[in-house]
């Protein structure tokens, strides 16, 4: 059985206020990194990175489009409205956030975990966009998450068809500093009991680990530097709506947040914290005479 | 003159990180960067914290990555520059 964050977890985190996220991500709601091109605004550049995975995806004009970990729907209403896509499926385990996703007959939200989705047809492409963070614990043992991951990679291959895509955006802890050093820090401790409960991010070494037997590598980007900015740019919007802010949530979570956006802003500028973009192709069934 | 703000500031931050790093002052390099001194996100939150109290006014932690030396800084906040809006 995987771990991971449980229902609960999620849902202290991302069940906090719509109307509190929209002050600082934007009318948007895209809650992960951004893709960042000279001249861009916050919207475009969210605009780019949901873009850039469909796109690696190979999801334009398909039929079925997964999105595990859909949040408030961006990347679902992109799809159909955007890409032509006919049937776009985004599994979320926060109620607040499948209650804003765009009431569309081509989109389905479900409040459901991935290891419990149980698709009637398999899926052209897969996405997933700052999910993976949440698939283990920080009182994992090794063991426990490598098994977490590895179903993770499973279950996706049984649900995608042969020639399709899996695209995954996850920070992950870089390499800048050991595991053990990462672990025992202050910040570390802090965003795993404050910011993100039950919720440990995964190493490279864990992500290359667990696709063995389930999909290979086609692409992989580490653009760190990218969340640092998006960070920067969520930090600065907090801040000019913090009256506002503080109105929805109360001046303690409006304070927890700032430091959070700060924190992760200086891991991705100093390398602890790492974003990865991979693009992963299905590693064929081998192949069964009957 | 800006040269009489900027060295109180240089002084004031090789202090601060040298009690950070348990050495003495004079060996704090004024052009390394930040980042290589291996202080973890809470001690950078910290530091700007404190430098924010010794200059009665607000700074943005992100300020120590924009300018990333301390020499580069002082001049930066000599000049009255980083504070928030």
């Amino acid at each position: 059985m995987p771990s991971g964050a449980s229902a609960g977890a999620i849902r202290r985190h991302y069940d906090v206020s719509p109307a509190f996220y929209r002050l600082w991500l934007g009318e948007g709601l895209v809650y992960s990194a951004a893709l960042w091109e000279a001249g861009d605004s916050l919207e475009s550049a969210q605009r780019r990175k949901i873009d850039y995975h469909i796109a690696e995806a190979g999801a334009s004009k398909k039929q079925r489009v997964l999105d595990i970990g859909c949040g408030w729907g961006a990347l679902l209403s992109r799809l159909v409205e955007h890409h032509g896509v006919e049937k776009a499926v985004g599994l979320t385990l926060s109620p607040s956030q499948a209650g804003c996703v765009a009431r569309d007959p081509r989109i389905e939200v479900r409040l459901e975990s991935w290891a419990d989705h149980r698709p009637s047809d398999r899926y052209d492409s897969i996405v997933s966009i700052g999910a993976f963070e949440h698939f283990a614990r920080v009182e994992d043992s090794e063991e426990q998450k490598a098994a977490s991951y590895a179903e993770f990679f499973r279950k996706c291959r049984g649900i995608l068809r042969p020639e399709g895509r899996l695209s995954l955006q996850t920070f992950a802890y870089g390499s800048a500093r050991r595991r053990a050093d990462a672990l025992s820090s202050e910040s570390t401790r802090f965003l795993a009991e404050e910011i993100f409960p039950e919720t440990d991010p995964p190493r490279l070494a864990n992500i290359a680990e667990a696709i063995e037997g389930s999909f290979e590598i086609v692409r992989l980007r580490n653009d760190r530097l990218d969340y640092a900015r998006t960070c920067r740019e969520w930090m600065n919007r907090l801040r000019e709506n913090r009256a506002a802010a503080v109105a929805e949530v109360g001046e303690e979570t409006v304070s927890k947040y700032e430091r959070y956006l700060t924190y992760s802003y200086i891991g991705f500028r100093t390398g602890r914290l790492d974003l990865y973009r991979l693009t992963l192709a299905p590693i064929p069934e081998t192949w069964k005479p009957s | 003159m800006l040269a009489t703000r900027v060295e109180p500031l240089a002084h004031w931050m090789r202090q601060e990180i040298a009690t950070l790093l348990e050495i003495p002052p004079d060996r704090v390099p004024l052009d390394l960067p930040f980042d290589r001194f291996g202080l973890d996100s809470v001690a950078v939150v910290k530091l700007t914290a404190g430098l924010a109290d010794h200059l009665g006014r607000d700074l943005d932690p992100v300020l120590f990555y924009e300018h990333p030396t301390i020499r580069e800084l002082s001049e930066q906040l000599a000049q009255g520059e980083g504070s928030h809006a």
